[in-house]
């Protein structure tokens, strides 16, 4: 959904916060350009859609946003702030009004890339959105 | 003709049309009282008082308090019901009625939803739009 995933994009970058500080604009949905140097942070659908319950549209959807990094501690560091930035945040979405987001599931992945060990951390966040 | 689905249904209390509304349930029945004779082989009724309700559930949309404030329950207006719609030609129902309950529920991190029961005051007037 264009709307939220390029709100979600300018939540991630927006200059002068803790998160910024750490991967700058290194906000990419949902895969890096490659080769990218580390850290930086993906967002991708996980699922989700139309909820058809009223006649007013409500969405609720599920995204993964996750850091990677070269080392554990780098990858917490940016997905604590991930989750500040997200979690039980309000932000704008173009045409809809953001009812919540909500962090969910948390999510953990090591694995070693061309020999460098690569460390993910995240979370699943569900977002719901209304006219 | 087929079957239908309640997208088009319109509820209306009053002024206040219910455009965020879930399930919209009507109810009606009548008292029966036992006629059987000692003779007879299988019991019979007599029709008495007819009765009826009809319950709305809806999401509540925020800053709403006219639809909140207008079913507060000994509120009584004119019900109309039209589960396929205002298009001409389309069944209309109206009654009046008066707001017996309402509920709220609210949830943490949850839509919040209300219910209301209206207490059918008559019989409910079938027409068409």
């Amino acid at each position: 959904m264009n709307a939220l995933e390029t709100a979600l994009f300018t939540q991630l970058t927006t200059p002068a916060t803790p998160l910024y500080a750490l991967v700058g604009t290194k906000v990419y949905n949902p895969i890096a350009p490659q080769p990218a140097a580390l850290p930086y942070v993906i967002f991708a659908f996980g699922g989700g859609g139309d909820a058809n319950e009223t006649a007013i549209d409500r969405l609720e959807l599920v995204y993964l946003v996750k850091a990677l990094a070269a080392t554990k501690l780098a990858a917490g560091q940016i997905d604590d702030e991930l989750r500040a930035r997200l979690h039980q945040q309000t932000f704008s979405v173009t045409g809809w009004t953001l009812l919540a987001c909500l962090r969910e599931s948390e999510v953990q992945l090591d694995e070693v890339v061309n020999g460098a060990p690569v460390f993910h951390r995240g979370a699943l966040y569900r977002i719901k959105l209304a006219k | 003709m087929g079957e239908y689905l309640g997208r088009n249904a319109v509820l209306t209390f009053g002024s206040i049309t219910f455009g965020r509304f879930t399930t919209i349930d009507t109810d009606e029945s009548v008292d029966v009282v036992d006629k059987s004779a000692g003779s007879d082989t299988h019991d019979s009724v007599l029709a008495g008082l007819a009765k009826g309700q009809i319950s709305l559930n809806s999401n509540h949309n925020a800053g709403d308090t006219a639809t909140w404030n207008g079913v507060a329950p000994g509120t009584e207006g004119t019900l109309v019901y039209s589960p396929e719609g205002t298009a001409t030609g389309k069944p209309k129902y109206s009654v009046v009625a008066m707001v017996q309950n309402r509920q709220r529920k609210t949830g943490y991190n949850d839509l919040t939803r209300f219910s209301a029961t209206f207490k059918l005051q008559a019989d409910v007037a079938g027409t068409a739009w």
